[in-house]
């Protein structure tokens, strides 16, 4: 009887296997492609985040890209290995833009590259002339330094004249 | 810079603060202070140094600030922060600090609350007292190894004549050394001219005047007056009006600062073609070119003659201080070239080779 039912219920085969694992088969194939394009998707998003000037980002994704960017920071194996798109002087990503509002103290002077507008030292608070440090050239230094060897003398003659050039452009040993 | 080149790295501050022009020499010679307290290295240091030098300074223009050169190319590379501020505003939060020399304006925040130093422009404060201090006693060492005792006269170029008046300073303070000194030969005759080449002779005076009265305490204007170095005057007296020099209608008078200027380029091409001395142009060939407008004069004398601040170099031997400044020579160069005064040739392109040019 069950021969009988197996002869009734055959399953149809491909090339000696069963239709349903070329199904399979199949699927499994369209599946990685569909894997291996998100995968690549993923990696041109993130090099193309990591590399624009500011990266606007929904809130979870930052704090990956936090992750991303500054591995140092984080506990989180993803980070491994991952350059800072920032060192070396590379331009100013979201992150630390963020890092920046965060840390940005009252006190700090504003660095100017030139290219930019550099007027926020408008936003520092006026404090008159309290808080500098007033030095006493005069004192002694706390460490003595060996006398400078003078700076040389030439002597030409200009224009039928005798004259002493001190090279005090020059550097003293 | 002496003094601060001193300071230990417990009593360096954490951030310096000064201003003035785009290609300044304080500016460099800062900057590269403070880059050499953070790269030198202690046995207790944990934390690497980060000291700060702020400089303030004018709106670039714009060459200057898409191809930053010179003095400033070199300055930021050794990470000065600058800060660039409109005119008026910089008139407006600088123009105090002309008034006082030591102290910050008033409506300047220290970057580092607590340790920050202001420094004003040129370094022209109590903090060069030290150098110019040790500057006039190379000079009066060296004259009196090499001079004969025949009357010398130092000549400095003049920003803000601040090295000229403390150098003389410390020779009178010298000479008066010697004269206290039992059984010692009188002093040499020594005397500082400076040469103006920010301004006018007026101008110069007053910077003096300002600064005097500031580093060496407020006594009466008359007594700084007596004790500043002569000015050298923009020409001799009876040339003064007529003009020598050549296509000069006009009556000889000083040089505007930074101005392209065919008797500038004309001294400074003379000095290196001729007597191999390479001055810059922005203080070494001005200062030249009014030397030269007395060194006519000058050259005729037969003897030493006394000491006559109107006619400081007549009959005496001539000691120049050189100030420095090669660096900004190209850049300096290039606007003479927008003047169509120069050739591309005489200017030092970074990778080109010159050989190449004479082939």
């Amino acid at each position: 009887m069950i021969c009988s039912r197996y002869q009734l219920y055959e399953i149809p085969t491909k090339n000696g296997l069963p239709n349903w694992c070329w199904r399979v088969r199949e699927l499994g194939a369209t599946s990685s492609f569909i894997w291996i394009f998100l995968l690549v998707m993923e990696i041109t998003m993130r090099w193309s985040s990591a590399y624009s000037s500011v990266r606007f980002l929904p809130t979870p994704q930052v704090s990956l890209y936090r992750r991303w960017i500054h591995p140092e920071r984080s506990s989180s194996p993803l980070a491994v290995a991952v350059p800072r798109s920032t060192a070396c002087g590379a331009s100013k990503n979201f992150d630390d833009f963020l890092n920046e509002v965060i840390q940005s103290k009252a006190t700090a002077a504003p660095s100017v590259d030139n290219g930019n507008n550099n007027r926020n030292h408008d936003s520092i608070p006026r404090s008159g002339s309290a808080g500098w440090r007033s030095m006493d050239w005069h004192a002694e230094p706390m460490h003595e330094m060996q006398p400078p060897t003078p700076s040389p003398v030439d002597t030409v003659v200009i224009r039928d004249r005798l004259v002493y050039i001190k090279r005090d452009d020059q550097v003293r040993g | 810079m002496l003094s601060l080149h001193c300071l230990d790295s417990e009593q360096f501050p954490s951030c310096i603060v000064s201003y003035g022009g785009p290609q300044s020499n304080s500016m460099l010679a800062i900057a590269a202070v403070v880059h050499y307290q953070n790269s030198r290295e202690s046995p207790g240091d944990t934390v690497p140094r980060c000291k700060r030098f702020v400089y303030y300074t004018k709106k670039l223009p714009r060459f200057l600030r898409n191809q930053p050169s010179g003095n400033l190319f070199r300055a930021l590379s050794l990470g000065m922060e600058l800060v660039e501020l409109a005119n008026d505003e910089y008139q407006n939060l600088l123009s105090s600090a002309e008034r006082s020399v030591d102290t910050a304006p008033p409506q300047l925040p220290p970057p580092v609350y607590g340790d920050s130093v202001w420094i004003p422009q040129g370094g022209a404060c109590s903090m060069a007292l030290r150098g110019t201090e040790g500057l006039a006693e190379e000079i009066y060492e060296f004259w009196s190894c090499h001079g004969a005792h025949q009357p010398l006269s130092v000549c400095f170029p003049g920003g803000t004549c601040c090295t000229a008046l403390l150098v003389h300073r410390a020779l009178q303070r010298r000479k008066r050394r010697v004269l206290l000194e039992k059984n010692a030969t009188p002093p040499l005759d020594i005397e500082v001219v400076v040469i103006p080449c920010v301004g006018d002779e007026a101008y110069a005076r007053r910077q003096m005047l300002h600064l005097s009265q500031h580093v060496f305490g407020t006594t009466a204007v008359r007594e700084h007056e007596d004790s500043l170095p002569a000015i050298l005057k923009p020409a001799p007296e009876d040339t003064q009006r007529t003009g020598t020099e050549s296509n000069s209608a006009r009556p000889l008078d000083y040089f505007r600062f930074g101005e392209p200027e065919v008797h500038i380029l004309e001294t400074f091409r003379e000095l290196r073609d001729e007597y191999d001395v390479v001055v810059d142009l922005l203080y070494g060939a001005p200062a030249w070119t009014l030397l030269f407008r007395h060194w006519t004069s000058s050259s005729t004398s037969a003897s030493w003659t006394p000491w006559d601040p109107d006619a400081p170099i007549d009959g005496r031997r001539v000691l120049y201080v050189h100030s420095g400044g090669l660096e900004g020579i190209n850049s300096q160069l290039l606007r003479y070239k927008y003047k169509k005064l120069v050739d591309m040739e005489e200017i030092q392109w970074p990778g080109r080779n010159p050989a190449s040019l004479d082939e």
